[in-house]
């Protein structure tokens, strides 16, 4: 740089930045604090005669003492871990046979990332409407194809949670395909030209060679993933609203519902303030992954 | 067996596989698209129909007041993503250039708001939203938006302007143009490409987004996705006009997407995997 004064170089940054900060500090960290704030409080919607009084960690206690709230940690981690481990498996092998396409691989890679741009809502109403009892084409075609009799999907406690993370799994393959061909894309040729050279099988190739030198984009794509399906909400609304019973309960839904159908506003900003820290604890794992590939 | 013989049944294996994907890939897709296209009788046959004659009644039946709910998408998508560019732009090019001392932690909290989930900002931003009156409007929505997709913009902007080398900067600057004169006629045409494909992100996002949307409007402000949920959850579900608000949702993005996508591809993988 023309060297100017790292001191006028320092005063044109803040003037580059302020208004994202100042933006920032408006829509996030206030919001933040408010929350913060009313989760302290028992606020009740339709109770204003209460006027939100100071209750401390009542709330946080409340929840941690609560059935609803371990059920729903629960649902969280089987959604998060089955989700997760089936679009890293399927996105591998995507990325794996697509890489090695000799023509065609940019434009066959925009379509099969498609999914990815469709709205959870949509891909929620798409897949009821192939669960559907009586004429969807999963329920009453396929699956009977291939000798499975369900009469329903989402109305049965155990297959529920089941057909939510296969349309979970369909809709977030495409990010982890895509992570995964970029980390393919850039490794070197030359051991696998070596290996090759020296007679070793494909299989080998990929245990020894494939994996191993994935290993650090494929753990972003697993924190990544994780992240994103602690998160979920509106996939599983639109398909089940958390139920039958409890049995795809997450936990943003067990929140939702404190606030915007129980209306108790102080439980409810509670809820959102445990979530957030669980989401940023797993965060830190992947931001301290990128700065440290940064440099 | 000789070398292009085993080639030649190699590529055969990964294109079949490939198109396997493909076809998983896009059938769900699709099969909204026929479902919108077809009578009540043809949704409901088993074996499914395969081949029919496509019919209109469903998009007659969802095109009164179909309007506002696109129309409100479409003003709020754009008028986040075109806030979040103006104040974002400036923001990703400082935080790529400069070396100040907060840069870093900067650099995380942006990031961390990214990841943030959006449940923990619902309940707050109703609150004050309720207290300021702007409860069912487009303006709260815009704003609210701006959560997402101005974090979404420093960040992978910032990994654009990187890629930049700082050197033909330098160069100009050497021949006496000013850091404005640079940043129009240099550094802005070199992220044009970037500024595009965030743009398109950025709308999608917003176009997409549902929980925000659906606590934060009831009847005037109300989005495209809030309205397709609210009918699904319907006892009777209309299955003709339902493919059909859902191919209205999905188009536009979709058109979208494909009409950038020498850079989309790009574009996401740098959002998740920029270091």
């Amino acid at each position: 740089m023309a060297d100017g004064s790292s001191y006028l170089r320092t005063k044109a940054a803040y003037f580059f930045i302020l208004p994202a900060v100042v933006t920032l500090v408006l829509i996030v960290i206030y919001p933040t604090l408010f929350a913060i704030n009313a989760s302290l409080r028992n606020w009740i919607l339709y109770r204003p005669e209460l006027s939100t009084q100071f209750i401390g960690l009542d709330n946080y206690i409340t929840i941690f003492l609560s059935e609803e709230f371990w059920n729903s940690l629960r649902v969280t981690l089987i959604f998060a871990t089955l989700s997760t481990g089936l679009t890293l498996i399927v996105g591998l092998a995507e990325a794996l046979v697509i890489n090695e396409i000799p023509r065609g691989k940019g434009i066959m890679s925009s379509l099969v990332i498609l999914p990815l741009m469709i709205s959870p809502v949509v891909v929620a109403f798409g897949w009821r409407f192939m669960y559907h009892e009586a004429t969807g084409l999963v329920t009453a075609y396929l699956l009977p194809l291939i000798g499975v009799n369900v009469t329903t999907i989402l109305g049965d406690p155990n297959w529920a949670i089941l057909g939510v993370i296969a349309a979970d799994v369909w809709n977030q393959t495409p990010l982890v395909f895509l992570i995964l061909l970029a980390g393919l894309t850039s490794l070197p040729q030359e051991p696998f030209e070596a290996a090759r050279v020296d007679g070793a099988s494909s299989i080998q190739i990929f245990q020894h060679l494939t994996l191993p030198m994935l290993r650090s984009v494929i753990l972003i794509a697993l924190i990544l993933r994780t992240i994103d399906s602690f998160k979920v909400f509106d996939l599983v609304w639109v398909m089940t609203s958390g139920g039958p019973g409890t049995a795809t309960m997450t936990l943003v839904i067990a929140g939702y519902e404190k606030a915007f159908i129980a209306y108790r506003m102080g439980a409810a900003s509670a809820y959102g303030i445990v979530i957030l820290y669980a989401i940023l604890a797993l965060a830190s794992f992947y931001i301290r992954l990128l700065v440290g590939r940064r440099k | 067996m000789r070398p292009t013989n085993r080639n030649t049944i190699r590529f055969a294996i990964v294109y079949l596989l490939a198109f396997i994907f493909l076809f998983a890939s896009l059938f769900p897709i699709i099969w909204i698209i026929e479902g919108s296209l077809k009578t009540p009788d043809q949704n409901r046959a088993i074996p499914p129909t395969w081949i029919f004659q496509p019919t209109l009644e469903a998009y007659k039946g969802i095109a009164p007041g179909l309007l506002k709910y696109f129309s409100n998408s479409l003003i709020v998508s754009s008028a986040s993503v075109v806030l979040s560019l103006m104040i974002g732009l400036p923001a990703a090019y400082a935080l790529a250039r400069f070396n100040f001392k907060q840069s870093r932690s900067l650099t995380i909290w942006i990031l961390s708001t990214k990841m943030a989930p959006g449940f923990a900002f619902v309940v707050p931003f109703y609150l004050i939203m309720r207290a300021l009156n702007l409860l069912d409007t487009l303006i709260a929505l815009t704003l609210v938006y701006l959560t997402f997709d101005l974090a979404f913009v420093v960040w992978i902007m910032q990994g654009f302007v990187e890629e930049i080398p700082v050197e033909i900067e330098e160069a100009a600057m050497l021949d006496g143009c000013t850091r404005l004169d640079v940043l129009r006629r240099i550094t802005i045409p070199l992220v044009l490409p970037g500024v595009i494909v965030t743009a398109t992100l950025g709308f999608v996002a917003s176009w997409n987004e549902f929980l925000f949307a659906y606590v934060l409007t009831r009847e005037a402000a109300v989005t495209i996705q809030p309205m397709i949920a609210s009918r699904v959850s319907f006892y009777k579900i209309d299955w003709e006009q339902m493919c059909a608000y859902s191919t209205v949702a999905m188009l536009p993005v979709m058109v979208l997407s494909l009409s950038v996508r020498k850079y989309l591809t790009r574009g996401l993988t740098l959002g998740a995997l920029k270091g």
